[in-house]
């Protein structure tokens, strides 16, 4: 897409807060307008990266059930395999956001487990858990966040 | 509904000033940021028994539907329990549950004005050069909430009183549930949390008490001096143990990017102390500390409620959606920090 979509929306998002805002007739509308704006800048952020984020996630928690699959029980393993070695149909955010959606419910699943569990190696698969969740604040961090 | 104007407040008004005479409202204007209730501004001006009175109001309205699900009636109550006291709040004049009058109940009260509440405002001059004052004076009030008497101050009466060693577990089955409820996406770092929490629960508090719910820097009314002036925002207040209300004080998320200096003002043991001091409890560390990270659970509860509510269409006021991309990762983030985990 031509002009590019990122510039186009933190554009828009400038002349809403700076040159629409101020003739809105209250100041609640211009607050209103200031919330968009500072929502829009977010997106700007967002946009380049979304696809990438979730691309990389999903795999990193796939090698986590794929190290897991052997030592979880039963049904738990063999679903765990099952999603270790699926691989994302498309490149689509939405198709992304869905399979980050059933592999994010089936990693607590696997920590509720793993927390239940006694030796090194669940030990280490739990540590590998924790790595990857903190990682994955970092991959969703945005520059106007307060944490 | 129809729409909210002077003509329609003052005519309310008027059937709660039966001596009045020219009841007449002007200047009404909606608030921005009201999360969990619709909140306006306005001028009142009539003809009492003593002369013309002009005062300036507030008038809080329930919404369709909001960031967070309370009873005004209770926010109303907790206001009203502490007007005149060491704890300032603007003085509460009339509660309406009929929505009859105004399409959603809603109550009025007095317009603490002329203050700033803005927390980044804080971060910069001049406020930023009365931090200590301003920490001084919000962990005092902090402390002065924690040492009242829920029966003395009238709050039995109208909250749920749990027994001491069921707070930590009303609290946290009652947002784990809005998370069940609410979420839009696995949450595993929370989850991890709420188990951890439910593994650890604290020691009771030795008292129940009031509990504001929401007290943070951005819910209070401060001056460029370091002066408090009104303590905002109690639509969450209820009773339990004190040391919910400081753990939530002290979030990351509450020192707005700044650094760790919490509320954007001073350091976590500072806060810590002056509370201890005003309130004259002991805050042990390991029960603070489940108070923190329960509090990490909350928020989340708060900000995935906002964003179910935009998501669905309940409410598209811009602050739902714009809370819930600001806060979930940052939540997430202090909740790891507390597990030792970021």
């Amino acid at each position: 897409m031509t002009p590019n979509p990122i510039l186009v929306l933190g554009d828009f998002a400038g002349r809403l807060a700076q040159v629409l805002a101020p003739d809105l007739k209250s100041a609640y509308l211009q607050g209103s307008a200031g919330l968009m704006y500072a929502t829009m800048g977010m997106m700007v952020e967002e946009w380049d990266r979304s696809a990438d984020r979730l691309a990389e996630e999903n795999a990193a928690i796939r090698t986590l059930f794929d190290q897991a699959a052997p030592l979880a029980p039963g049904g738990l393993s063999v679903r765990l395999d099952e999603m270790a070695r699926a691989r994302d149909g498309d490149l689509k955010v939405s198709t992304l956001q869905a399979a980050n959606n059933t592999l994010r419910a089936a990693l607590i699943e696997l920590q509720a487990w793993a927390e239940t569990q006694t030796g090194s190696a669940v030990a280490a698969l739990n540590d590998g858990i924790w790595a990857e969740l903190a990682r994955s604040t970092e991959r969703r961090r945005l520059s106007a966040t307060p944490f | 509904m129809t729409a909210l104007t002077e003509d329609r407040i003052a005519g309310y008004i008027a059937t709660k000033l039966p001596g009045a005479t020219n009841v007449h409202v002007d200047s009404l204007s909606q608030i921005v940021g009201g999360a969990s209730r619709e909140t306006y501004r306005f001028r009142l001006a009539y003809d009492g028994a003593d002369g013309p009175v002009k005062r300036r109001l507030i008038l809080r309205r329930d919404p369709p539907d909001s960031l967070i699900d309370t009873e005004r009636h209770i926010e109303f109550a907790a206001y009203r329990a502490f007007y005149g006291s060491a704890v300032p709040v603007p003085e509460m004049l009339w509660l309406e549950q009929d929505p009859a009058h105004l399409d959603y109940p809603f109550f009025v009260a007095a317009e603490i004005s002329g203050f700033e509440s803005s927390p980044m405002a804080l971060l910069a001059p001049p406020y930023s050069d009365h931090a200590e004052r301003l920490a001084e004076r919000k962990w005092t009030i902090l402390g002065e909430i924690a040492r009242a008497d829920p029966v003395a101050v009238g709050l039995s009466a109208v909250m749920d009183s749990p027994a001491p060693d069921q707070c930590w577990r009303r609290e946290l089955d009652h947002w784990e549930a809005i998370i069940d409820a609410d979420e839009l996406e696995p949450q595993p770092i929370i989850r991890a949390a709420i188990r951890w929490l439910r593994a650890h629960p604290p020691a009771p508090p030795k008292s129940v008490g009031v509990v504001h719910g929401d007290y943070r820097t951005g819910n209070f009314l401060y001056d460029a001096d370091g002066e408090i002036h009104g303590i905002l925002d109690w639509e969450m207040a209820h009773l339990g143990d004190p040391l919910e209300d400081l753990g939530w004080s002290l979030n990351r998320i509450w020192c707005w990017g700044a650094d760790d200096r919490r509320g954007g003002l001073v350091p976590r043991e500072q806060a810590i102390a002056i509370w201890e001091r005003a309130s004259g409890l002991k805050a042990n560390p390991a029960d603070l500390h489940w108070w923190e990270l329960f509090n990490c659970v909350k928020g989340q509860g708060i900000w995935i409620s906002s964003a179910k509510a935009w998501n669905d269409g309940a409410n598209r006021e811009p602050i739902l959606a714009f809370s819930a991309w600001r806060m979930l990762n940052s939540t997430d983030r202090a909740a790891l920090e507390l597990m030792g985990r970021l």
